[in-house]
């Protein structure tokens, strides 16, 4: 018996000690952005927002010097017509005083799914989603000063769309923060939409026109069809990709939308609420961690409430603009 | 026309004359020039290994060569008993008679007078008394009392014995008290040559070589053999050189490998020659273990893990979903694995011993060669673009090349006896292989160890044979 023991003692020490012949070990590096797996429940830094539109390359907004004191015409790009009636303008500190100096207009206008990532908006209406037809970003200034449009005078932006679809209705964009992306829109009475058409060398042509006086973000949107009924929009990414370094972006495939998911710490994943069983969704999440850009992907027919999972991948900035601006 | 005149003719016709040059003739003159000899060429190693046989083969042969003199002299077999011989060797052997009286001898330096009634000595003195010899007992030439001239002839036969007491002869006399004084000088002029023949004596290389202690005085000389098992914990180095490989690989390899010991076993038979020395052959396993330490930077690694989350339906309840995801964490690697240099060798060499026979505590210097028959090895390494590789020499990611490896060594050793057959021994060893293993990355590297050897030494025979 106690040969047994000890040669089973032999047996087991050498094998054992063959074991030991290789060994991997790993250190994780320490203070290294991809390796922080924690959620914060702040909401996303700015200074990653401006970092990561600075590697994706917003495109420039229009910028033109107009004088107040007279009707304004201003054509863009994509057939785009503004007008600004004159003596509209007004100082936003006080109202009465009319601004009689230039006034510099900057416009952003979004139109493509793939701009609203960019500028990381959701058409949402207090987390109801909505369609919409494009969105803009107006700002006057004057002097250095901030300049405002009186409520009788509204502008008027007419666009070209050969989608446009009637029922479209005026959103003006709240903010929920200081920080520009970070709105939510709101139907008010500041603005109008209304859809035009006109033939023009035989061509049908179609088109909205919105009135506003409202500064910075309003847009042409509808809600969402949800006739179908909704569900809950769930999305898990691998840890590594928190909401201090990802965005997930669910882009709707049938109609011209595109919502931001709320990030949720205590899940460690990305929501979005009432969304209709029926839509098809391609779900984006863009990250930068460590000046990467990783781009997670995962198109969705018929929503559930289950988890959905996203695995990001390193792409290049320039793969990453062609991605947006084919959505 | 004379020889002269064609001379001329044809220095004159010729001396402006250039023979043409095949093309090719540069390139043949160092084909040939290259081309290696087909007989006896052979590479450094390959002639190291030549000359360490013939250096074996002399070792044996000499050994053997002296083993079989002695014996052939040696034709009147003792078995052992007291004995002085003064005969000297003409070919006959010495007349043989019993004698039970006093024994005596008279030598000088220059005349031995013997008798077999009373020899008298000027100095020396035997006393025997009743010395009783069976009929093998052997006294040379002493009834006629001669007188040998020839000093050499008694020098070679001359055998020192201190105690001779043999049962079987029944000697009454167990003590055989002998001053040497007077006999060394002729030992020492009988150093040089055999003094059995009558022809011109030959050299006597035993004991240029110093391989012939002085023999007992009955002529019996060590003849033992013995076996030692050993093994040992190995103190392994390493040396490498570049044999075409960029500094920075071998930096690269230094630092990454990094021996981790050894151990060493075996066994040799061991046999005397002569009082003191010993040849020593035999065959061991060796094993030098390398640890192969790599640390890699910016290596990423991909945990799956599972992950209990808690969603919201959208009913407003929450519901706990086990999820399988994954984590990656970007850090460095340090790979370890253990590399196996393994080696059959044969050990040869010869050893001298300190420290009478029979005494408990002996002493042994020993140094020789250490001959590799078989390597292979296994583990990892780094190629010349510093990227780890396997290697295996039983496969085709053989790194090293193939080749006999040679060691020096050299030993003490210290032995203790346990019973009269076995004795343990401690050996601390030093060894250094002088030719290195070459590998495929342009790099040469030998090993080297110190150990200390723990074994035990068993005698396999103990008898003494008369030279």
């Amino acid at each position: 018996m106690k040969k047994i023991l000890f040669y089973s003692v032999l047996l087991f020490i050498t094998i054992s000690s063959c074991k030991k012949d290789f060994s991997d070990e790993f250190t994780p590096y320490q203070g290294v952005a991809f390796n922080d797996t924690t959620w914060t429940n702040e909401p996303i830094s700015n200074s990653f927002i401006d970092s990561l539109q600075s590697q994706i390359g917003l495109t420039n907004p229009f910028l033109n010097l107009f004088n107040p004191s007279l009707d304004t015409t201003v054509w863009l790009k994509n057939n785009i017509r503004i007008k600004i009636p004159g003596k509209s303008c007004v100082y936003q500190n006080n109202n009465l005083n009319a601004v009689t100096d230039s006034v510099q207009l900057k416009l952003i206008q979004i139109r493509k799914r793939g701009d609203f990532i960019r500028y990381m908006l959701s058409a949402t209406s207090s987390q109801y989603p909505l369609v919409c037809a494009s969105a803009f970003y107006v700002s006057y200034t004057s002097n250095n000063q901030p300049v405002s449009i009186l409520p009788t005078k509204p502008i008027i932006i007419q666009w070209q769309d050969d989608d446009a679809v009637s029922g479209m209705q005026y959103y003006s964009g709240i903010p929920n923060s200081s920080a520009l992306y970070d709105i939510n829109w709101q139907m008010d009475n500041t603005g109008t939409v209304s859809n035009w058409d006109t033939m023009m060398n035989g061509n049908h042509i179609l088109g909205y026109t919105i009135q506003s006086t409202h500064s910075q973000w309003f847009s042409a949107g509808a809600p969402m069809d949800t006739s179908l009924g909704t569900t809950n929009l769930n999305v898990v990414l691998p840890l590594n990709f928190t909401n201090k370094n990802t965005l997930v972006f669910a882009v709707f495939n049938d109609v011209r939308s595109v919502l931001k998911l709320t990030p949720s710490a205590g899940e460690k994943g990305f929501y979005a609420l009432h969304i209709p069983t029926n839509a098809n969704i391609t779900l984006v999440s863009i990250s930068l961690i460590n000046n990467n850009l990783y781009v997670g992907t995962n198109v969705l027919y018929g929503i559930n409430a289950g988890l959905q999972k996203l695995f990001p991948a390193k792409i290049s900035p320039q793969a990453l603009n062609e991605f947006l601006n084919n959505l | 026309m004379t020889d002269k005149q064609l001379d001329e003719f044809f220095s004159h016709k010729l001396k402006n004359y250039s023979a043409p040059v095949s093309p090719d003739m540069w390139e043949r003159i160092m084909a040939e020039r290259q081309k290696k000899p087909k007989a006896f060429w052979l590479t450094p190693s390959q002639k190291l290994m030549l000359a360490a046989t013939f250096f074996i083969a002399a070792l044996l042969l000499g050994f053997y060569y002296f083993n079989n003199t002695s014996q052939n002299k040696n034709t009147i077999e003792h078995n052992t008993t007291p004995i002085y011989s003064a005969t000297p060797n003409n070919g006959n052997n010495a007349t043989t008679e019993k004698d039970n009286s006093n024994l005596s001898i008279n030598k000088t330096p220059n005349s031995i007078n013997s008798s077999n009634s009373d020899v008298k000595a000027n100095s020396n003195s035997i006393n025997n008394n009743n010395i009783k010899v069976n009929s093998t007992s052997i006294f040379s030439s002493s009834k006629k009392s001669q007188t040998y001239s020839s000093l050499n002839s008694l020098t070679n036969e001359y055998k020192t014995v201190n105690n001779f007491s043999n049962d079987e002869y029944d000697l009454n006399t167990s003590s055989f008290s002998y001053n040497r004084v007077n006999a060394e000088p002729a030992l020492k002029n009988s150093l040089l040559y055999n003094t059995n023949s009558i022809h011109l004596p030959p050299l006597n290389l035993r004991r240029i070589l110093g391989l012939d202690a002085c023999p007992n005085a009955n002529g019996a000389q060590r003849n033992d053999w013995y076996i030692e098992l050993y093994g040992s914990p190995d103190y392994t180095f390493k040396s490498i050189t570049a044999n075409g490989a960029s500094a920075n690989y071998l930096q690269k390899k230094d630092s990454t490998e990094h021996l981790r010991g050894g151990f060493t076993v075996g066994a040799r038979f061991s046999k005397t020659i002569g009082e003191r020395t010993y040849l020593k052959l035999g065959i061991q396993y060796n094993q030098i273990n390398e640890l192969f330490s790599q640390r890699k930077e910016d290596q990423v690694q991909t945990t799956t893990v599972i992950v209990r989350r808690t969603i919201t339906t959208p009913q407003g309840t929450t519901t706990t979903i086990t999820d399988t995801s994954s984590v990656t964490q970007i850090g460095y690697r340090i790979i370890k694995s253990m590399n196996h240099y393994k080696n059959v060798e044969l050990p040869v060499m010869l050893g001298y011993e300190f420290g009478m026979p029979d005494a408990n505590w002996r002493f042994t210097v020993n140094g020789g060669l250490i001959f590799g028959l078989s390597s292979w090895y296994m583990g990892e390494t780094l190629d010349t673009s510093l990227q780890v590789v396997a290697i295996n020499s039983k496969s085709n990611s053989g790194v090293y090349e193939h080749s006999f490896t040679t060691s020096i060594y050299g030993s003490v050793g210290i032995y203790r006896r346990i019973t009269p057959q076995l004795d343990v021994f401690a050996e601390p060893y030093f060894r250094y292989n002088i030719l290195g293993n070459n590998s495929l990355y342009g790099v040469n590297q030998r090993f080297g160890a110190a150990g200390i050897s723990l074994g035990t030494r068993i005698q396999l025979n103990g008898r003494r044979q008369h030279l």
